[in-house]
Order: structure tokens, then sequence, then C-alpha cells
């Protein structure tokens, strides 16, 4: 191996530079970007509220909010724009249980009239919202993002700093959960 | 990712949890315009206070002074002394920042073509890996070639977020062909029983100073005088998926 460093050639092994600097989104960048994921973020919301549409697209505001506010300290070589946008939309769904907490709502029944067409299939929309409901606190925020923001489970252990083996494994579990909920109340 | 796609639902799913899954698809709805708008609306540019210094020109200042530190005080300049060392069969110089001057380095130029066409101007014969993590996609048809001062191939896997994996495969031999890596960015694993080396961090583009924290983990090894190298970011794959990855190239 040569010993002196000044007086050498390296080969380097074409390792990319990366950038590690904070990236500082313009608004043009932001447009693209809540575009492409406010179906994703607005639908975490709505899982994680029960439903309550009014309150899904207040956080989905706020989340985006959030993000503008917060986009220069956004390090894109420390974590997918999706990871860090889903970190900051868990903050305002947690802050926003919080809030509720401590001012509980009058009404028991807070969720909105939904899309869905016909009672016997709002029905079974409450149904298995409630299901949703009565899981515990983690395994909603997984629902919400498996099947809210239609995650996979690779990106979801982003999300969740877990492994995907985890997460997998998780995902099946509560699955099998809602799987036995749900015969009890069909039976 | 197009949010708005239905997500394959895994396989190990019954039919009545594939229902659920189904049913709870269902349960997704369209934001309104309203939303819409009021997002629409958010970005502003930020009011300046008189008197506050822009944070580039901020940056601008703190980079002069480092670059002062490092090029002019001798005991700064002491701490950037190269350590040379053999890890998982390949030789690697540990530095703290980017050499000077930057002709010590050479960055390989390469050109695009087929894969088939690769195979065929490579004076090696490689393989590819057998083993892929779900999600990710490789194109055949654009493979990137470098001939000289060293032969490589480099291929890129991406999933749908534009994730990805790399793998350069080089003519191994001459001691010149080095890595170069930041400080305490390197251990050895074992690839099929053989010693690798994994090095987790990269080069900032801007700086030229390492960077650990960056989330990119690279596997470098030698197999029949062909030199591997395999990289991603650890949230695209995991380690374990870039290792079997390694070693499903057969």
């Amino acid at each position: 191996m040569p010993v002196g460093f000044m007086n050498k050639k390296i080969v380097w092994l074409d390792q990319p530079l990366i950038t590690t600097a904070p990236t500082q989104l313009d608004a043009a960048a932001f447009t693209d970007l809540y575009r492409t994921h406010t179906y994703a973020i607005f639908n975490y919301c709505l899982f994680r509220v029960g439903g309550d549409r009014v309150a899904a697209e207040d956080l989905t505001a706020d989340t985006f909010e959030r993000a503008w506010r917060a986009r220069r300290r956004y390090r894109p070589d420390q974590a997918a724009f999706t990871t860090w946008l889903f970190a900051i939309a868990r903050n305002a769904v947690t802050d926003w249980q919080r809030r509720r907490a401590r001012r509980p709502l009058l009404s028991l029944h807070p969720q909105q009239p939904s899309q869905t067409p016909s009672p016997e299939a709002q029905f079974e929309e409450n149904e298995l919202r409630q299901l949703v409901q009565m899981l515990e606190p983690d395994e909603q925020e997984l629902i919400a993002l498996k099947f809210g923001a239609g995650m996979t489970n690779r990106r979801i252990a982003g999300v969740m700093n877990k492994s995907e083996t985890a997460i997998g494994s998780a995902v099946y579990r509560i699955m099998q959960k809602l799987r036995a909920h749900w015969i009890d109340k069909t039976v | 990712m197009n949010d708005q796609e239905k997500p394959l639902l895994s396989p190990e799913f019954s039919p009545e949890e594939a229902e659920i899954a189904r049913q709870l698809f269902s349960l997704r709805q369209s934001p309104g315009v309203e939303l819409q708008r009021r997002i629409e609306a958010i970005p502003q540019p930020p009011a300046r206070p008189a008197g506050v210094t822009p944070r580039p020109l901020l940056g601008g200042l703190a980079a002069l002074l480092v670059a002062a530190l490092l090029f002019i005080s001798p005991p700064v300049q002491a701490t950037l002394d190269e350590v040379q060392k053999m890890m998982g069969q390949i030789p690697v110089i540990v530095r703290t920042v980017w050499p000077q001057p930057v002709e010590t380095v050479v960055v390989l130029e390469t050109e695009p073509m087929s894969l088939a066409q690769a195979q065929a101007a490579m004076p090696f014969d490689f393989a590819l890996p057998a083993y892929l993590p779900v999600g990710l996609t490789g194109d055949t048809e654009h493979v990137q070639v470098a001939r000289s001062p060293v032969a490589m191939v480099k291929m890129v896997w991406r999933d749908a977020e534009n994730g990805f994996v790399q793998l350069s495969v080089y003519a191994a031999g001459p001691e010149n062909i080095q890595a170069l890596v930041g400080p305490e960015s390197s251990e050895t694993v074992q690839i099929n029983g053989q010693e690798a080396l994994l090095v987790r961090g990269g080069w900032d583009r801007q700086s030229r100073i390492w960077s650990g924290q960056a989330g990119l983990i690279t596997l470098f090894w030698t197999v029949n005088d062909i030199r591997y190298r395999l990289l991603a970011y650890s949230e695209v794959v995991s380690l374990d998926e870039l290792v079997a990855m390694a070693e499903s190239i057969e």
C-alpha cells in the first residue's frame, strides 16, 4: 500500500457525495409535496380521530403548516420526506389528543356523516371504526399508517422507528385481533 | 408513491383478514376542496426582522471559520492525519475531511449502456443478486460502466419512492483502489463466511466533511478478485437485507 498520501492517486470506490445540509423547500416544491401527500396525511388523521372528518382536515392543515415552518430543519439524507412529514403528523395528532383530553367533547359520537351511501354500509363502517378504536394506541397508530395512509411495512418501520419485521408481525397480530372481534360482533 | 393507490395486501392474510383489510381501506375518504385551498395558502415568504442576519450568510461565515481552523491551526491540522488499514480485505483510508488537493482522488467517469452490453464490455465476469428486497426493481437497460483507470459496472434498483440500492462491481487487484471513509465509520461483517467491510455514513457534498449520521450503509467485499460494493440508505433496506443481497450474488 502506498505510504505518502499526497504522493499517490486514490481510485475511490465511487462513493456518492451526499447532501447533509438542511434543504430549504421553496413554495413550488412545497406545493408539489402537499399535492403528493395530502391524501395520505388526511386519511392517516381520519383514522386517528375515529372518522371525525372536520378534525382530520384541521390536523392535515396543521401538519402542513408545521412542515412549512420547519422546512429548514428537514434533512433529506437522514429521512425520506414521507418519514419526516408523518413524524410531524403524528405529533399534531398527539397534541390534538392531549387538547381533547383536557376539554372532553360533549358529543359521544363525533363522527361526521361520511361519503358512504347506504345505511348498511354506514353501519358496517361505524362497526369497523369502533373496532379500531378498541385497539391499543400503538395498534391504532399502525392501522392508521397501514390502511389510512396506505404505507408499506418498510415505510411504517421508518416512521415508527422499528424494524420492518416487527411491523409485519404487529400487523399480522392486529389483523387476527380485529378478525376475532369482527366474528364476535357478527355471530 | 401514489398515495391513492391501494397497497398490495399481505399474502399471509387469511380470507377473513383480507376482507377486514379491504373494508379498512374503504374507510378512506377524499380530502375536501376547502382543505386543498387551506394548504395551498400556507407557503408565505417569511418576514425577516430588521437587523437579523440571513441564515445562509451565517452558515457561510461559520464555514469560513471552520476552514480557517482546519487549514491554519497546526494542532487541528494534525488531527486530519489519515489512517490507513485493511478491513475485510479492502484497503481503507480514514480521514475526517476530504483530501486536499482534490486531484489525489480519482472519481470514476462512467457511461451508460445495457446490462448485456456491460457484461460484454467488462474484462471480468460478474453476477447480480439473486435476492432483492420486496419493492425494489432494476432497469437492466441502463447500467453505468467505467473503463479506466479501473473497469467498473454499476447497477441501481429503486423502490416506489425513489429510494435506491446501488451495486458496483470492480476489477480488483491494484492497491490504489481504496475506500475513503470517515473516522469510526467502519467495521467488519461476514458475507458468506468471508470478512467484508461495512461503512456507515458518507461525505457531504458541500463541506466535504464526513457525516456519520447520513443513514447511508455500504458493504465492500472481494470474491475471486472481483470487488463488490453495495450501498443503500438504511430506511430503504435494512443492513440484514443488504447482507442478504450481497450473499445472494453467486
